[in-house]
C-alpha cells in the first residue's frame, strides 16, 4: 500500500494541502430563485463547460462538500434549509455567492419575505455577479476559492512531476 | 401537490409586489426575471400586454426580431427539459446531447444579444436593438448543426427500446380530457389536440410564417417528448423563415409616459400558455397585476390522467411541465 508519504515524494508536491486543490466536492444550494443560476450551473456540469475536468464533483451531501455554492434567491423558506445545509458542512467549508440574487437580493431586495442575500444567513467567502451568473464565471470562482490553478500554468517555485 | 401550488403563487406574488414600487418599464425586467430560463417570453408577455393597453403598434421589424429571439428561447428550455427527462430517465448519454446542443443556443443568444438567458431584449414599444446580420447569417449555419442534431435525438426517443419502455402508456391524457381542462402546451398537443397560441398571431410575426403546431396523438408521455423534439426542429425552421423574410425599419415606436387601459397577453410557452393581465388609469404605476403561470393551468390536470404511478410521477410531471425540473416562479 502507498502511503501519503511516497505520493508525496512522488509527485513532489510540497504539502498534503496541494493534493486537495485538484479534487474540490462541490454541494450546491438553490434558493427560490428565478432558476436562471441554477441551470448555468448545471451547464457547468454538461459537456459544454464540464467542471470535472478541473477536479470539481458535484455532491449531494454537505459533510463532504469543499465548497458550498448559493444561488438563488433567498427567502425565509430556503433560509432554513440553507443553515440546515451550513451546519452539516466542514468547519473549512468555503462559501460561494453566485449570482446577484444570492449576493445582494438583485432586483427583488426588500420585496416581501426576501432576505438581502446570502450573507444575510450565513458567512460568504466569495461574491459572483451576473444575472444570470455565466458558467465562466462560476468556474472562475470556484478556482479562486479553491487554489485550482489547473489551467493557469504551473505557479512560481514548484516543480512539476 | 399542495405544495407546488402553495410555491407557485408564492413566487409569482414575489413579481407582482414589486409593481407597487417600479413603474411600468422597470417591470418588464422584473417579469423576466420570474422565471430565468424561459425569462423572455415573460417579457415578451408583458410587453404585448402593456402595448395593448396603450393602443401602440409596434414595427413589423421589431415583431420579427422578438419571434426569432422567442423561438431561440422555446429552443433551449425544451432541450433543457428534454435533458431533464433522460436524467430522470437515467439516460445520461442522451441528457448530455441535450446540454451540449442547448449550449449551441445559448451561444447563438450570447452573440445576438450579450446574455445567454436573461436577454433584456424586450421593451415596450419594441426591443431594445437590431441584431447584426452577419452573426444572424453565422447563426443560421450554427442553427443547422443543432437541428441535425435535433433530428438524432429524435430518432433516439422515437426508436430507443428503453425510453419507449418507460414513456409509452405512462400518464394518458385522453383527447375529450384534454380538450375540457385547461392543460396547455405538450400535455394537450401530445393529446392531439392542436392549441398554440403562436396560431392567433397576437404577438410576434407568426402569421406571416405559415405557423402549424405540432401534434402527437399518443396523449403519453413518450407523445409529449416527441412534441417537445419536434418543437425544436420547428422553431429552427421559424427562426430562418423569420430570418429570411426580415423586413427592414425601425425597431421601436414611442410609448406614452403612463398606461390608461387594461389587456390580456397570453403567450405560448414551452410549458403552455402564460396569461399576463393588466390594468392601469393613466399613470407610470399600473393599477392592477395578474399572472397565471403554464405551471398553474397544467397541475390541474393531474386527477385526470391515466395510468400514474409514483415511480412514474416526476416523469409525468416533467413531460406536462408542472413543477418541472426548474420551476414555474
Amino acid at each position: 500500500m502507498r502511503s501519503v508519504a511516497k505520493i508525496k515524494d512522488r509527485f513532489k508536491i510540497p504539502g498534503l494541502k496541494s493534493l486537495k486543490v485538484n479534487s474540490n466536492w462541490v454541494f450546491h444550494f438553490d434558493g427560490s430563485g428565478c432558476d436562471g443560476c441554477n441551470a448555468e450551473y448545471i451547464a457547468c456540469l454538461s459537456p459544454g463547460w464540464d467542471i470535472e475536468r478541473l477536479g470539481f464533483r458535484n455532491t449531494g451531501n454537505p459533510s463532504y462538500a469543499d465548497v458550498l455554492l448559493v444561488t438563488g434567491l433567498l427567502d425565509e423558506e430556503a433560509k432554513r434549509g440553507l443553515i440546515e445545509v451550513y451546519e452539516q458542512t466542514r468547519p473549512d467549508c468555503k462559501v460561494v455567492a453566485a449570482g446577484v440574487c444570492a449576493c445582494t437580493g438583485g432586483l427583488f431586495d426588500g420585496s416581501k419575505g426576501i432576505l438581502s442575500g446570502a450573507d444575510s444567513v450565513i458567512p460568504v467567502d466569495l461574491y459572483v455577479a451576473g444575472c444570470a451568473v455565466r458558467p465562466e464565471s462560476i468556474i472562475d470562482a470556484l478556482m479562486e476559492i479553491t487554489g485550482n490553478d489547473t489551467n493557469k500554468g504551473t505557479p512560481e517555485g514548484e516543480e512539476t512531476a | 401537490m399542495n405544495k407546488s401550488m402553495f410555491e407557485t403563487t408564492e413566487y409569482t406574488s414575489r413579481f407582482l409586489q414589486l409593481s407597487e414600487v417600479k413603474d411600468y418599464r422597470q417591470l418588464v425586467y422584473a417579469a423576466e426575471r420570474m422565471y430565468g430560463t424561459g425569462g423572455f417570453g415573460n417579457s415578451v408577455a408583458m410587453c404585448t400586454a402593456l402595448e395593448g393597453a396603450a393602443e401602440v403598434v409596434i414595427p413589423e421589424k421589431a415583431q420579427y426580431i422578438r419571434t426569432i429571439l422567442m423561438e431561440l428561447s422555446m429552443m433551449q428550455e425544451n432541450l433543457l427539459r428534454l435533458a431533464a427527462i433522460a436524467e430522470t430517465l437515467n439516460f445520461d448519454s442522451l441528457s448530455m446531447m441535450c446540454w451540449t446542443e442547448r449550449e449551441k443556443i445559448l451561444e447563438i443568444l450570447d452573440d445576438l444579444t450579450g446574455n445567454r438567458m436573461i436577454l433584456s431584449m424586450c421593451v415596450p414599444g419594441g426591443v431594445r436593438k437590431s441584431l447584426d446580420p452577419e452573426i444572424l447569417e453565422e447563426s443560421l449555419d450554427e442553427l443547422n448543426v443543432v437541428m441535425q442534431k435535433a433530428e438524432t435525438i429524435k430518432g433516439i426517443i422515437a426508436e430507443d427500446s428503453m425510453v419507449k419502455r418507460r414513456l409509452r402508456g405512462v400518464g394518458v391524457l385522453a383527447k375529450e380530457a384534454a380538450q375540457g381542462s385547461s392543460v396547455t402546451g405538450p400535455g394537450a398537443k401530445g393529446s392531439g389536440v392542436d392549441i398554440d397560441r403562436r396560431m392567433l398571431g397576437e404577438y410576434g410575426a407568426y402569421r406571416n410564417l405559415d405557423f402549424v403546431p405540432v401534434t402527437e396523438t399518443g396523449g403519453d408521455c413518450l407523445a409529449r417528448c416527441m412534441v417537445k423534439i419536434r418543437e425544436v426542429i420547428q422553431s429552427g425552421e421559424l427562426i430562418r423563415k423569420a430570418v429570411e423574410n426580415m423586413p427592414e425599419g425601425s425597431i421601436r415606436s414611442e410609448m406614452p409616459a403612463g398606461i390608461n387601459g387594461e389587456w390580456i397577453a397570453k403567450i405560448e410557452q414551452p410549458d403552455g400558455v402564460d396569461t399576463f393581465y393588466i390594468s392601469g388609469s393613466g399613470s407610470a404605476f399600473l393599477d392592477e397585476i395578474g399572472v397565471r403561470t403554464a405551471g398553474e393551468s397544467n397541475q390541474k390536470i393531474m386527477d385526470r390522467l391515466e395510468n400514474v404511478t409514483l415511480e412514474n410521477e416526476a416523469l409525468i410531471r416533467l413531460t406536462l411541465g408542472i413543477d418541472s425540473c426548474l420551476k414555474e416562479r
